[in-house]
Parts: structure tokens; sequence; C-alpha cells
């Protein structure tokens, strides 16, 4: 009786299960295209190819063909998949140059397993101070300090650099290191090419210098013994002990216009040139003289002036019939009845 | 007796063959019904797509794994241990991959043609070029590409665990979609970014966008978030105003005015930073100096600009005098419009003018500005 039971179940079971492999036999094509494809039911093969989208891609193929040495191979084979990687062809909107390349990752590759390699394109100038920073700034390289020739120089030029170092070594020793690095290079700038300098990171060594060094630090920079951004001069207002006249001096030296400098413009302002207020002016209506880059002229206007507002100064200023009257350092009132 | 005895059991063998047949036709009959409820049942649960999808899923990894065994199945391929572009070219053999990839209408739909199969890291490497390459020549489509990483961070789930640094290097911080990408990777990790965070520390430190997405998920120790949101403060800039927030919430809840001056007069977004901190207790010139850091990139912050408007700050005034007086795209976006009836509150509630909107506005600031005051008393604008 047992057994009969068992049978029967076991038949219905089987049953069972034959039926649904039927069942499923009828879907398997389609079960079998999700499982092993990716394709869309429409896919691409027959859509038009936007020509802007490939003209802006590099060669996958290459890309795909990239073969990184083991870690311990040699430099020359490191070398040799560097002119590898340098040798395919990019689009035309992103080289290989800078950060933007789509081959970074393969920087980052280099950088963790045969970091010599990148210092190596760093002296040699294949390898810029973005793509360096970029670099630090993702953990690599860790004790770069000891691989590069000038680490102080890198210090005045990469924030990144310096992030790494105050965190590796402390506020005080980063400090004083570009104190340092500062003083000699603009000691060796003295008819060669100048440097370039971040002045935020500047800023943050002046914290460790006296009245004085400072006071010299700033007129080694309108010796225009560095290269600096005039839009950057701001960092340096905070610092204690620096005449707002010379830091005036530093805009005037090295702004240029260009839709992406603008923003000096309201630093002079706020430092006393009522000049950089006048210019201002004719971009209220629109801004469109410099669109880009966080410049907005009425902003400047209504942070630093009092008097004329809205369309009637838009009107006044159309017509050139605005006076700027300083009435101290960063504040100026705006009449009608002047000429531009 | 025996005659009748042997047609007795004759009659009971006969009957028993009976029972005997009747119970195999029924059990038969139970299992073509058994068939059918398997046939017609499987059949019912398939014709949902989704249905489909996850059997497919699961046979998918059932292959996978015979694969990794070493066993063959007819009419599939074992995928070698590295990224393969699923038949991309299907239609058009030998076409260039850029151009394949040129085809398609969007980042999307090229994500969903990239499939990661595990490998190593310099799979991993090739892997996210491709996807770098393909996102910059979509520069033109952010809001595509921006959409796209939702799709892409489950692909790369198990490259992101084992190359997290391949993957967070591949990419400025700031170009393109990248953060977006890390966030994804970020929030569906959860736990597993405890595990990591020792290694994870090491990339995400350089930049406090990244120190922010990784602090939110696991945070870390209070003493090395004021360590690290010192050196921003001096160092660095907020990208965005989340983080900007944070960071400025550490200097605050430190009282570290100081810093937090520096932050909030950094970037695009430390006219920001202030924004979930109670403003009375700040020292006033560091709200100044945010509310300007924003004003001077027409990006302010209402916040701020309300704090500072009702406290007699002048330039709050104007800024808000041009905002209802004119018509200028440039400092009235989608920002400003969420906030419009709100500046307008301003003057209608705290400024005893005249008029408080439109030209005339303007008309009458122009005229009365030198006789314009704050009333501490009052607590409003007023003029004589």
């Amino acid at each position: 009786m047992q057994k009969g039971i068992f049978v029967a179940v076991f038949v219905q079971v089987v049953a069972l299960f034959v039926g649904s492999a039927f069942g499923f036999a009828q879907y398997w094509p389609d079960v079998h295209q999700k499982a092993f494809t990716n394709v869309d039911a429409s896919g691409w093969s027959n859509a038009p190819v936007d020509q802007k989208i490939l003209d802006d891609s590099a060669n996958i193929e290459q890309i795909l063909a990239l073969e990184p040495p083991s870690p311990a191979a040699s430099a020359e084979q490191w070398m040799a998949f560097v002119d590898a990687m340098e040798s395919i062809e990019m689009g035309d909107r992103h080289g290989n140059s800078g950060i933007t390349t789509p081959l970074l990752v393969f920087y980052a590759y280099i950088a963790k397993h045969h970091p010599e390699t990148i210092y190596h394109l760093l002296e040699t100038h294949r390898l810029g101070n973005r793509k360096f920073s970029h670099l630090v700034e993702m953990g690599f390289l860790p004790d770069w300090p000891s691989h590069v020739d000038d680490a102080g120089k890198r210090l005045l030029q990469s924030k990144s650099a310096l992030i790494n170092r105050v965190l590796e070594k402390g506020e005080d020793s980063a400090r004083e290191s570009i104190k340092e690095a500062f003083f000699r290079l603009a000691e060796q700038a003295k008819g060669r090419g100048k440097p370039n300098l971040s002045l935020s990171v500047l800023r943050y060594g002046m914290v460790a210098m006296s009245t004085d060094e400072r006071r010299r630090a700033l007129d080694l920079l309108v010796d225009e013994r560095f290269d600096i951004d005039p839009r950057r001069v701001e960092e340096l207002m905070s610092i204690e002990g620096l005449d707002s006249d010379r830091l005036l001096s530093l805009i005037r030296l090295y702004a240029y216009d260009n839709k992406s400098m603008s923003s000096y413009k309201l630093l002079g302002a706020r430092l006393g040139a009522s000049g950089y207020i006048q210019s201002m002016l004719p971009d209220l209506p629109d801004n469109a003289q410099q669109p880009t880059n966080f410049y907005c002229a009425l902003c400047g206007i209504v942070i630093y002036t009092d008097g004329l507002v809205g369309p009637p100064l838009i009107e006044a200023a159309r017509r050139g019939d605005v006076a700027v009257e300083k009435v101290t350092r960063g504040k100026y009132v705006l009449r009608a009845g002047g000429s531009q | 007796m025996n005659e009748a005895m042997n047609i007795a059991a004759v009659q009971s063998e006969t009957h028993q063959r009976g029972n005997a047949l009747a119970t195999v036709l029924a059990v038969l009959a139970c299992g073509v019904g058994f068939f059918l409820i398997g046939y017609a049942g499987t059949q019912i649960y398939l014709f949902n797509d989704k249905n489909q999808r996850d059997v497919a899923r699961l046979v998918g990894s059932a292959h996978q794994l015979l694969c990794e065994w070493g066993i063959r199945l007819p009419d599939t391929e074992c995928r070698q241990p590295t990224m393969l572009l699923d038949d991309l070219v299907d239609g058009r053999p030998g076409e260039p991959l850029a151009k394949a990839f040129a085809r398609m209408p969007d980042m999307s739909s090229v994500v969903r043609k990239l499939q990661w199969n595990d490998g190593n890291e310099a799979d991993a490497a090739r892997f996210m070029a491709v996807v770098r390459n393909v996102g910059l020549a979509r520069t033109n489509q952010s809001r595509g590409n921006y959409e796209a990483m939702d799709k892409l961070a489950p692909k790369i789930a198990s490259l992101w665990r084992k190359y997290p640094d391949m993957v967070v290097a591949s990419a400025c911080v700031y170009c393109g979609s990248h953060t977006r990408l890390l966030e994804h990777l970020i929030e569906d990790s959860g736990e597993n970014n405890e595990a990591d965070l020792e290694r994870i520390k090491a990339v995400f430190s350089g930049n406090p966008r990244l120190f922010r997405l990784i602090n939110e998920q696991v945070p870390f120790d209070p003493e090395y978030q004021y360590r690290m949101a010192r050196v921003y403060a001096e160092l660095s800039a907020a990208g965005d105003p989340r983080t900007a927030e944070m960071i400025a919430g550490i200097l605050a809840e430190n009282e570290d005015y100081d810093r937090l001056q520096q932050w909030a007069d950094g970037g695009l977004n430390g006219g920001r930073s202030l924004s979930e901190l109670d403003l009375s207790s700040l020292p006033r010139e560091l709200v100044e100096t945010a509310w300007r850091q924003g004003v001077s990139m027409a990006y302010d912050d209402f916040k701020l600009t309300q704090f500072l408007f009702k406290r007699g700050y002048r330039p709050a005034l104007r800024w808000v005098v041009w905002l209802q007086s004119s018509e200028l795209p440039y400092i009235q976006g989608y920002l400003y419009e969420r906030f419009a009836r709100k500046y307008q509150a301003l003057l209608d509630q705290h400024a005893e003018f005249h008029v408080t909107n439109g030209a005339s506005l303007a008309r009458f600031y122009n005229e009365y500005w030198s006789r314009i005051f704050w009333d501490e008393t009052q607590k409003t604008w007023r003029f004589e």
C-alpha cells in the first residue's frame, strides 16, 4: 500500500516536472537571449552614426589592447607601456595631456605598481602638474617628496601635494617647507623663467612667516618672481601685515582681459580701486562681456556700492552718466551726472 | 466445493486486477493533470517579461558557475574573465567599437552594452578607460550621462569591491558624472565600506568631496574629521553644497571660526556652507563673508540674505532691491524663482517704503537711499 502511494506521488512529481520542462522549453529562446546577450530587441546596428561623438572618441580597440607590465617588469618595459598609451589615437576633444584623458586610470595603475615610472615622466616633463596632483590627491605616490627633484617647488604649485604633506608631516612642518621653498625659488627666479605659484599655498606658508617676511614675500611677488593668478590675490587678504595697495598692484600687474578672468575686478574694487567699479558698469544689463566662471558685475556693484540701483542705474551707465565716489576702501557711492 | 472456491478465487483476482487497472488509470490521469499544470503554469509564469529576466539571471549565474568548474554546455560559450562588450557589433562585424557606440542615442544605451565579468586589475583599468572614453565623447549629453551612472554602478559593484582606487582615480573628481557614480557605489556597498575603510581612507582623503561621500556612509572618528576639515578649510574648496555644509558643520562644532571663515570665503559653494547652522550662534563677520562669497557669483543663499536683511546689513538690502526691482535673467535664475515670494516678503514685512516692487522700487531707492536706515528697535528699514 505504502509502496503504491509512493509510486503514485512519484509519478505526479515527474509529470509536473516534465510538464514544466515542456512549458519552459517554449520560452527557452527568450530566456537564452536574456541570459547570454545584452542585445536590445531593437539593437543599434542600423542607427546613424553621430559623427561628433565618433570624432571625440579615442580608439577603443587600442585601449582594450593595452597590457600593463607586471610590477616586477623592468623600467624599460614600463616605459614601453607608456609609449603604447601615448600612441593611442585620441578623440578631437580630449587629448592625453591633462586630467580629462580617458587613460587617466592607467596612470593610476602605473603609480600604484611602478611609481618610479611616474617620477621619471615627471622629471622628463612627460607628465604635467595636473596629473601629478590628481595622483597624489587619489592617495598614490605617498612618499613623492623623496623622489622628485625639488619637493618644495612641487608644494608651491600643487595644493594636492601640500594636503598630502600636511597629512603626512603635520601643519607646522608643511608651513616651514613652503616658506623655505618660496624664498629659495624667488631667489633662483631672478632673470630666469618664472615658476608658477599657488597663492593659497603661499597663504598657508605665510602663517609661519614673521610680519617682515610676509612683506618681503609680497615685494617678491610685485617684483614678478612668480607667475600667479590675479583672481587668487584675495587669498592673501586675510594675512595680517600685508598692505592693501601692494595687493592691488599685484592685480594690476597680472590681470588681463579674458572671459574667464574678470572676477579680479570685484577684488580690485574691494581693495579700493574705483576704476574697477567703472569697468563693471557696462556689464550690468546682461553680464555678457564676461559670462563665464563666477563673475557677476551686478553682484560687485551690490556688495561694494550704494546709491543708484536697478534700471535707472543701467540706463545711466548706458549713457556714460555715472559718477563713482569713493567713500572708503571697498565702499563707493554711485550717482548720476558724472562721466565714465 | 473446490470448484466453487476456484470460481470465487478467479472472481477475486479479476476484481483485484480491475481495481489495479483503475488505480493505474487514475494515477496516469492525475499525472496528465499534473503535466498540464506544470506546462501551463510555467508558461503563465514566463509570459511575464520580468520573470523571464529573473530566470535568465539564474541561468546565467548557473552557467558561469559551470564555466568556472570547466564544464561547457552546447550552444553557449564560457566567457573569459574579462570585460566583454556583449554583441556590440551585431550585424556589422568588423566595425570599430567607437563607431558602434556612436550609433547609440545616449550613455544609458552604451551602459547596457557593457558587462563586467570579473577580472584582474588590468582588466579593471581597461574597463574604466572605456567607460571614461564613451562618457567624454558625450560631454554634451551631461544629463544622460548623469542618469546612466544609476545603471552602471550595479554592473561594476564587484569591480568596485576589488579595485576601488582604480574606479575613483579613473576621472577627476569634478569631471562629468564621476561623483554620481561614486555615490552609488558607496551607497550600494553598505557595510562593506566599513571593512575597507582603511584602504578607502587613502583614496578619499585628498579631496573634500570624496571625503564627504565616504564620511556620510561610514563616519570617520571625530578627531580625524576635524583634522581633515582644518586642512580643507585652508587649502581646498567645496565643490558642492553638501560638502560645504559638512565641513562647515565640523568646524563649527569645534568652534574653529577662523577656519570656518576661510572655508566660507572660498569656491562656488562657500556661500552655502552655513546653510545648516544656527546663524545667530556664529560671528556676524563670518555670516557676512559667506553671504558675500555667494552673492559675488550670483549664487546667494536666501537664508543668509534673510538673516542679514533683518539685521540691518545694507548690501543685503540692496541685493533684495535689485532682485525685486529689475528683470535680469542672470541673477534671477531657477534658484531665485524658488524664493521670489520670500524675497518680496522681506521688503513687505521689514521695509517701510512707499513701494516695494518693480521699477518704482528702484526709483524710490534711488531718490531716498541716503535717508534709508535700519531701525534696530522696530526691526525694519525705514526712511526719513
